[in-house]
């Protein structure tokens, strides 16, 4: 580190800790492909909501109570006695939707610029990884207001590791912590939400950062910037992520934000997507709710549960539909990464996959009886099918790709 | 066994959700009553202690909360609501009746309604209080057509007058009609019922109307935020399009 | 290349009104997060005035009730206590405060009893050094803490000393005299504290 401008509080902690370097490697000289588009938001924006969580998270905490006795008028409590502590809780319910609005689009963009391949398969495997804690802290998140949803979402979700054989109903009495799902699942389910996957997430995200700062932004054409330097060793098609990436991002916030508040505001329940009836009626372990499906946005691996007769195959399946996304780098055998210049196959095969899985989400909020039922297992087929489409579609050498450019282009 | 279990609980998730109104040819009526409207908020709450608090608790809501979102002061808390004598007025409002009374009386606790306008929606709570039919076969001498064998008395058929069911040819309930009204005209029923349903639904959560409010300032705020960043985006990546 | 270079002086405004924006939104933001650290409403309601019963407070005794979450001592001065309180001669000189010109009382009991009523004196018992309850000491007898006691308080913890209006010994550890709350009297037998009288001065000219 040679610092000419640097003042002397600068270079006495550079001295000390690598603030200057660090600022350089992550912000100032970090390249960014100059063409990048509205999809290369929703990483910065999932950083926000997560921001957003664990803050008024911390918050909720100070009041919330986990027991079962009090769980659910706590949360009331927050609602009506606590000054702003209904905004606390709808910032909080919303933004667990919120999260997986953004990250469901982050990860699309993953799969319409090919940004897991070659280099980015690690920094792939981290974000389905994060995909995957984020899934059960959210359930976990769900369970504590301890509505009658709350409850029999728990129920249902433990003892689907009844399936595993042999050692299943002892697993899922010790999972709960006794006979039935009650205080102590109610304590672990507290104590994994608010400290222990927290941790996890904040881990996997730095290391999502540092792997995606190592490889760099995928771009829009799937063109390595890197490939292509001026003489001082500067990417030709790159941008500094500061100041210019950043004051996009802020743009990107703002308009998220205008999005957030509207709902927070003004429907925070949304509809009943965000937070359902039932769940507003504090649990009862006599009475199963009417109709009860899972949060919209697991519904899609619900429906896969659902459609199949038999239970342990259906668990397996709803395991193996986010599993699989672990080895989509190999399964995936093209050589081009961006949708612009792949094959046809390609392009509708990628349609049909995000239609399947739309169309799971939608079958997952169905009463699980007639059409719907069917309707899911056909797309369940689909979705997997997909996987095996694309590997055989790259692997055989079917797919008719376009010559990728030299460098990035312009919209 | 756990097999079992899981197949138990998918197997009532599956039978329950085909339970419903077993009538036909009626539907949810809309009370018309914005959550904006205090005047009627507190007229439901007057309704709500007079005919309804003997039995029904509503335990997340303070009785100072209610006055003070209605505009109203603490004499008109001590007039009109709270009947105990020198209760403070930052206590809830719960029903005198003791719990096990509604077991031994209605054969069912008596549910708090606290949350009731959120769980079940304001149209079903206004279409209940207006869908009471003589039914002679029931304990009480009343069914409802939200809730069938409904183990709520109609307390207020003294008001409505004794509101009678028209069947179709096929036996279904097609209509509910009242051949003598009590003390209050159809209109003024419906009114009342409308203002109780206000009341319960700004019980069931009291900040609505406020954030709804604040909520325009918060959009207004973040729109000029966002149009400023916007500006200096544009200021920042002119230099970047042109090369 | 452009012909539209950056322009410094725009890029400064625009700089400079994102930074005030987005200030102000963090200035925003933080109200509810601070809001919500207050006092919800069942600790507020602990702080409510509270109505009491005190017509059984016979001459000498004393009676305590719990306000704040502390305890509220109401004490019926005897008339020997009174006289020593109004004979300046006797404890002006040892006190700190004698005039009682720290905000320690409401205005209306800034007078030589410190109370609305010279006989019944409200008090929190909370001695001003470190938040110890004091002990009543009402006999006007010689103590061990000291000789010439006329009646008051004494603090255990660090023999912190208070007449009987409550007004804190000099050279003692206590920096001011007890608080008095703020209260008001319902006819002979109620009292209200944590309340001011609804006109203070009528009542104080009226003692």
């Amino acid at each position: 580190m040679s610092e000419q401008s640097a003042s002397g509080l600068q270079s006495w902690i550079d001295n000390r800790f690598p603030l200057t370097s660090t600022w350089r490697y992550h912000m100032s000289e970090y390249y960014v492909p100059k063409n990048i588009n509205f999809w290369y938001l929703f990483g910065s924006l999932s950083i926000l909501v997560l921001v957003i969580q664990i803050v008024t998270g911390i918050w909720l905490t100070m009041y919330y109570q986990p027991s079962v006795d009090r769980a659910f008028s706590s949360v009331e409590f927050i609602m009506r006695d606590v000054e702003w502590g209904w905004l606390m809780r709808y910032l909080h319910t919303v933004g667990a939707s919120a999260f997986f609005a953004v990250v469901y689009l982050h990860m699309f963009r993953c799969l319409l610029y090919g940004s897991y391949k070659k280099p980015r398969e690690l920094l792939w495997i981290i974000g389905v990884l994060i995909y995957l804690v984020m899934m059960t802290e959210a359930f976990m998140g769900y369970a504590l207001p301890w509505g009658q949803l709350s409850y029999w979402a728990t129920q249902v979700i433990v003892a689907l590791f009844g399936v595993v054989p042999v050692i299943g109903d002892d697993l899922v009495v010790w999972l709960q912590g006794g006979f039935l799902v009650n205080e102590a699942t109610l304590g672990r389910l507290f104590s994994l939400h608010v400290v222990g996957l927290p941790l996890l997430l904040i881990v996997l995200v730095f290391l999502h950062i540092v792997a995606l700062h190592h490889v760099g932004t995928s771009s829009p054409d799937g063109v390595e910037i890197k490939q292509n330097k001026d003489e001082n060793g500067k990417p030709r098609d790159g941008i500094p992520f500061f100041p210019y990436v950043v004051i996009k991002d802020l743009v990107g916030f703002g308009i998220f934000l205008i999005i957030f508040c509207a709902i927070v505001f003004f429907a925070p329940e949304f509809f009943g997507y965000f937070i359902e009836r039932p769940n507003l009626e504090e649990a009862n372990p006599l009475q199963t709710p009417e109709a009860i499906h899972p949060i919209w946005y697991f519904t899609a691996w619900y429906a896969m549960l659902q459609c199949i007769p038999n239970e342990a195959f259906g668990v397996l399946v709803m395991f193996a539909g986010s599993m699989i996304l672990l080895f989509l780098p190999w399964i995936d055998r093209g050589e081009v990464r961006s949708i612009r210049y792949r094959g046809l196959g390609y392009k509708i095969g990628l349609a049909v996959f995000i239609a399947s899985f739309l169309i799971l989400t939608w079958a997952g909020m169905q009463d699980p009886s007639g059409a719907p039922i069917v309707i899911a297992r056909i797309f369940t087929a689909v979705y997997f099918g997909y996987f095996v489409f694309l590997w055989a579609y790259t692997y055989f050498g079917f797919e008719q790709t376009k010559p990728v450019p030299e460098r990035v282009t312009d919209k | 066994m756990s097999k079992k279990k899981l197949g138990y609980v998918l197997g009532a998730l599956l039978a329950v959700s085909f339970v419903g109104p077993a009538f036909a040819g009626m539907s949810m009526e809309n009370p018309r009553v914005s959550h904006h409207d205090r005047d009627s908020i507190r007229k439901g709450a007057e309704h709500f202690v007079q005919y309804c608090s003997g039995c029904h608790s509503v335990q997340y809501l303070r009785y100072d909360r209610l006055a003070e979102d209605t505009g109203m002061d603490a004499e008109w808390l001590e007039e009109r609501l709270i009947l105990e004598e020198g209760l403070e007025h930052h206590k809830p409002m719960l029903s005198a009746m003791a719990a096990e009374d509604g077991v031994n009386w209605f054969g069912t606790a008596v549910p708090d309604l606290s949350m009731t306008a959120r769980v079940r929606g304001e149209d079903w709570i206004y279409t209940f209080l207006n869908a009471y039919f003589k039914d002679e076969d029931q304990p009480l001498g009343f069914d409802n057509w939200v809730q069938e064998a409904t183990a709520m008395p109609h307390v207020l058929v003294h008001l409505q007058g004794t509101p009678q069911p028209v069947f179709d040819d096929n036996g279904r309930l097609v209509d509910i009609e009242v051949p003598e009204r009590g003390e209050m005209s159809r209109r003024e029923y419906e009114r009342m019922t409308a203002e109780l349903t206000a009341f319960l639904s700004y019980a069931a959560e009291p900040i609505r109307a406020d954030r709804e409010r604040m909520g325009i300032w918060v959009l207004l705020f973040l729109m000029v935020m966002t149009a400023v960043f916007y500006l200096l985006y544009k200021e920042y990546w002119r230099e970047l399009k042109q090369k | 290349m452009s012909n539209e270079a950056p322009d410094p002086s725009r890029r400064r405004f625009l700089t400079g009104a994102a930074t005030v924006v987005g200030g102000v939104g963090a200035v925003f933001a933080a109200v509810p997060f601070l809001g919500f650290l207050k006092p919800n409403v069942e600790a507020r309601a602990v702080g409510a005035p509270i109505e009491v019963d005190v017509s059984k407070l016979a001459e000498g005794q004393r009676l305590e009730f719990e306000w704040k979450g502390s305890p509220v001592w109401v004490i019926s001065r005897t008339q020997e206590h009174l006289n020593y309180l109004e004979d300046e001669a006797v404890l002006r000189g040892r006190l700190r405060d004698p005039d009682s010109e720290e905000d320690q009382q409401p205005e209306y009991a800034r007078n030589l009893y410190r109370s609305v009523s010279p006989e019944v004196l409200v008090v929190s018992p909370v001695c001003t050094h470190l938040g110890c309850i004091v002990v009543y000491y009402p006999g006007i007898e010689p103590q061990p803490f000291d000789n010439d006691w006329k009646g008051g308080f004494f603090c255990a913890c660090h023999g912190a000393m208070y007449d009987m209006s409550g007004r804190v010994y000099s050279g003692t550890p206590a920096p001011s005299n007890l608080e008095v709350p703020p209260h008001r009297f319902v006819g002979d037998d109620k009292l209200v504290i944590g309340e001011d009288p609804e006109d203070p001065e009528q009542e104080v000219e009226a003692t």
